[in-house]
Formats: C-alpha cells, sequence, structure tokens
C-alpha cells in the first residue's frame, strides 16, 4: 500500500483504537476477545481504507467494520434469532412497563446522584446483559455519542429502528440498575400498585417518524 | 412486539420521546413534545429515566487501549503493505498473517518493559561479529557488554571490515540463514568510545545485511548504552522475547533491547517504518537465537 494512505490510515483511524477496544469489549465481554476483534478490524479497515471517503465520519466507519467483523467472527448463524430470544425471555420480567415505554419507577429526583454510587464495572456488566441489537445501538448513541443517522448506517438499519433499540436498551439498563440500586438499599422498590395516568397527547407514528427519518 | 401494536396514547408520543431525549428533534417537534410531558407525568418520568440511564452511560470512564494491541494492529499492517508490495522482502509475502499468529500473545508489558532473555540465550550471534569486526588487540571476551567499557586509550577505536564472503570470517560458525532467505547480519564497523567519552556512550556497531553470501547494500546500527536508561518505545513480544519498538525521526524502524547490562538499539538505515518492523525484529531475533542454539560460538 502507498505510504500515503498508510500515513493517513495511522492518522485518521488508529486514534479511534480506544473506542473501538471500549466497544468491543461490551460485545465480547473478554478483554482477550475483544483485543482480537479489534486487530482484525482495523486490518480489514486497511485492506478497504481505498473505500473510506473523506469528509465522512471516520468512526462510523470503522464501527461499521467493527460490527461486521464481529458478526462474522462470532454469528456466523442465528443471530438475529437468538438476539430475539434474549429478548423475549426479558420482556416479561420488566413487565408491560418496559415495552410501552411508561417508567419502571417514579423516577425519585436525586437519582443522577444514584449513578455515582453504582459502580462503573456493575454497569458495564448491565449493559453486557443487554440483547446484542439493543447493546449495540446504546453503546453507540450512549458511549460514542452518534447520531441516529450514523447508527442507522452502521447497524444497516431504519432511524426507527435504531430508536426503539436505544430506547429498549436504555429501558432494560434502567430496570437492570434500579433492580441493583433496591438491593444496596439506594431507591425503593417499583410500586406495581400505583395508578398511571393516561396522557392525551398529540399523536405522531413511528411510521411516520421513520418516513421523515429517510427523507 | 413493537412500539406500534401498543395501543397507548402515550406510545404515540413514545416515538418521540426518544429523539427528544437525544436532542434529534426539529424546533417544532421538541416544542410538542415539550407540551405533552408538562402534562403527562408517566411520558416525564419516561425521559427522565432515559436520559438517566444516556447521562449514567457518558459518565462512565472510557477504557484505553492496551498498548500492544497497537503494536500489533502496527505489525500486522506491515504485512499487509507487504503483500501489496510485490517486490520488497520474498519471505514475508510467503508467510501472510505470520505476525499476528507469533504475536498473538502479546503480553501487556507496559512501558519501560524489556527483554527478558534467558541466562543460557546471551546473544552470542552478535557477540561473535563483534569480535570478528575488532583486531586481535581489541577482542573483547565479554561480548557486547565489554563493547561498551572504554577501549582506555582516550580515542575512539574504530575496526573497519569488509564485506567478505561467510567463508572468510574467522572461526565462523554460524549457520547460513539463507534456508529462510533473510539475511544476516555482518559487522562492517565498530566504534568503540573512549575514556574520555561520556558515561552514557556506548558502542556503535554497523551492520550490513548480508543475503546468500551477497552483501545487500541494507545497513543496520546497533547504537548500545549502559542499561537502565529510561527506554523509549511501545513494547512488543516476538518470539517470546520482549522488544521496544519505535522510529527515528527520519521514520526509520527502531528495536530496542537490553542484554548483559547493555541497552542495544538497532536502526534499520533507510527503512521504513511502514514496512521494515517484522524484517528488523526477524533479524535481531535471529541473531539472538544463535546464541541460544549455537553455544560453541561464543568460545573464542
Amino acid at each position: 500500500m502507498e505510504v500515503t494512505a498508510r500515513h493517513d490510515f495511522e492518522a485518521t483511524a488508529l486514534p479511534q483504537i480506544d473506542a473501538l477496544y471500549g466497544a468491543a469489549l461490551r460485545l465480547t465481554r473478554n478483554s482477550a476477545e475483544a483485543e482480537d476483534l479489534v486487530q482484525d478490524a482495523f486490518v480489514r479497515a486497511y485492506r478497504f481504507w481505498h473505500t473510506f471517503k473523506s469528509g465522512t465520519s471516520i468512526r462510523a466507519w470503522l464501527f461499521t467494520i467493527l460490527r461486521n467483523t464481529f458478526i462474522n467472527r462470532y454469528h456466523r448463524a442465528n443471530r438475529t434469532r437468538h438476539a430475539n430470544a434474549d429478548l423475549e425471555a426479558q420482556l416479561p420480567a420488566l413487565g408491560v412497563e418496559a415495552a410501552v415505554g411508561h417508567p419502571t419507577s417514579s423516577m425519585p429526583s436525586p437519582e443522577v446522584a444514584l449513578s455515582a454510587r453504582i459502580t462503573r464495572e456493575r454497569i458495564m456488566t448491565a449493559l453486557e446483559s443487554v440483547p446484542e441489537d439493543y447493546r449495540m445501538a446504546v453503546i453507540l448513541a450512549d458511549l460514542e455519542g452518534l447520531a441516529y443517522k450514523e447508527i442507522a448506517e452502521i447497524m444497516d438499519c431504519p432511524i426507527g429502528t435504531v430508536m426503539s433499540r436505544i430506547f429498549r436498551g436504555r429501558k432494560l439498563l434502567h430496570k437492570l440498575l434500579h433492580d441493583h440500586a433496591v438491593e444496596l438499599g439506594l431507591t425503593e422498590p417499583i410500586d406495581k400498585g400505583e395508578p398511571r395516568e393516561q396522557s392525551a397527547g398529540n399523536t405522531v407514528h413511528l411510521q411516520d417518524y421513520r418516513m421523515r427519518g429517510r427523507a | 412486539m413493537s412500539l406500534e401494536d401498543i395501543r397507548s396514547e402515550c406510545s404515540d408520543t413514545a416515538a418521540l420521546l426518544q429523539p427528544h431525549v437525544d436532542g434529534e428533534l426539529a424546533e417544532a417537534e421538541q416544542e410538542r413534545v415539550a407540551a405533552h410531558l408538562e402534562c403527562c407525568r408517566p411520558c416525564r418520568a419516561a425521559v427522565s429515566e432515559q436520559q438517566w440511564v444516556r447521562a449514567t452511560l457518558r459518565a462512565v470512564e472510557r477504557e484505553v487501549a492496551p498498548v500492544s494491541l497497537r503494536s500489533r494492529i502496527l505489525i500486522d499492517l506491515d504485512a499487509v503493505d507487504r503483500e501489496a508490495a510485490p517486490v520488497v522482502s520474498a519471505p514475508a509475502v510467503k508467510r501472510p498473517g505470520m505476525w499476528s499468529r507469533m504475536l498473538s500473545a502479546v503480553a501487556d508489558a507496559g512501558r519501560g518493559a524489556l527483554i527478558m532473555v534467558p541466562a543460557g540465550a546471551v546473544a552470542v550471534g552478535l557477540f561473535l561479529v563483534v569480535r570478528e569486526g575488532l583486531t586481535p588487540a581489541q577482542t573483547m571476551p565479554g561480548g557486547l557488554g565489554s563493547a561498551l567499557a572504554s577501549a582506555g586509550d582516550g580515542a575512539a577505536k574504530q575496526a573497519e571490515r569488509g564485506t567478505a564472503a561467510p567463508s572468510g570470517r574467522p572461526g565462523a560458525s554460524l549457520p547460513p540463514m539463507t534456508a529462510q532467505g533473510l539475511g544476516e547480519l555482518q559487522l562492517v564497523r565498530a566504534e568503540v568510545p573512549g575514556a574520555l567519552a561520556p558515561a552514557a556512550t556506548g558502542a556503535r556497531l554497523r551492520y550490513q545485511i548480508v543475503r546468500d553470501g551477497l552483501p545487500t547494500g541494507q545497513h543496520v546500527i546497533d547504537q548500545q548504552a549502559p542499561a537502565g536508561l529510561t527506554p523509549v518505545g511501545t513494547p512488543v513480544e516476538f518470539r517470546g522475547r520482549r522488544f521496544l519498538v519505535d522510529q527515528t525521526s527520519g521514520g526509520e524502524p527502531a528495536v530496542h533491547f537490553e542484554l548483559a547490562g547493555v541497552s542495544h538499539r538497532f536502526v534499520l538505515e533507510g527503512g521504513r517504518r511502514d514496512r521494515d518492523f517484522s524484517m528488523l525484529l526477524e533479524l535481531i531475533d535471529q541473531e539472538l537465537d544463535h546464541g541460544v542454539t549455537h553455544p560453541a560460538a561464543s568460545t573464542p
């Protein structure tokens, strides 16, 4: 490969190594596998470096390769079915609130302070237990700060799907971390008997949003 | 179950709560959601829940990739470059992927890690060529460690040596390396600092890479110094030995290691860091191996 290409790659792509490694750790749940995954992804990226369009997001491009490498490496078959099975197994435990978007608890206002008392390790463990597609979406949105559009490109799905994956992923995470907080006595358990208000909000269908997202 | 299936008035807004949390709504939509949140406590709570998870994750301290991972990747990139370059180094082209396999067990050594060589694995191959490069009066039985020592007469002693064929070397018991086609290092010049030189000054050896008995015109410099100075470079493990790799200001690959109290920094003259690291490592490793596999060579 040309010297300039090598130089560009080292200057542009390689600095993303920490971000890719962090995501790979969450995906593989194992530091040795994460290293191998990142190594494979960078070598693959280098081979296809000529396909990267300068001016576009290097992170989105690299995460696309990372995700594809991960899927090729670890999930040659039945990946989607397993992910859905994971989710279906978890939904009943979460109750209908998790699905419709109502909170799993009445958030105590100082809950942000709560996060300081939940260890980083616990947060990461919770994240790693979220089904893969949701996990990936949450990693890209909340750890990497990518926009829906970029995530949609990386995950090769519509923006509406990205949104629902992030939403559900966060929902699951909240449930897991909230339960942990209850164990620690940091917050009250969820009161299932609490009456829920029904709102009469404006009606905007997800399908409409998807159409806008594609436009 | 998908969001569309859920029969709830709030579920319609739920589709907008998410982009609201992530700041992806147009202004008009933001206002609409804000108005809804004003009068809907559950949706407000749902938003705060999402915001909380988002804020919690964003606040989490990020991982830093191990230094060794970067080295592994760079060496892999070297291999890709070699595949793409047809004329460069035949052996490496024949063995794509070798580096990643060899280095797959790289230890996360951290900065400052130095080569660990078993006591018996003294770099006899290197020592031998050092001695060959010196006149009999300057023979230094201690090998490179002694080469570092002052020659004692106040002036830098130099030993010049041509690039004679292997058969011409005195006491040459090094096996020919032509089987691997990589070549071997042959000393052409040794500069040994005198007593007046600063304490940190060490010997400087210049080798020519000889392949199939023919000089290639490529040179490797071994700049020595007393061990224990702060080393610079990225740790890599290569065939069980640890090295630090970095580059010169001119972009030439440099490999650093310590052995028997002597710090060595090998630089491939005119080499390119983007493709020649692996060759330099292999050459050094090969020379170190001579010491292990041919102990007789250490006898003067």
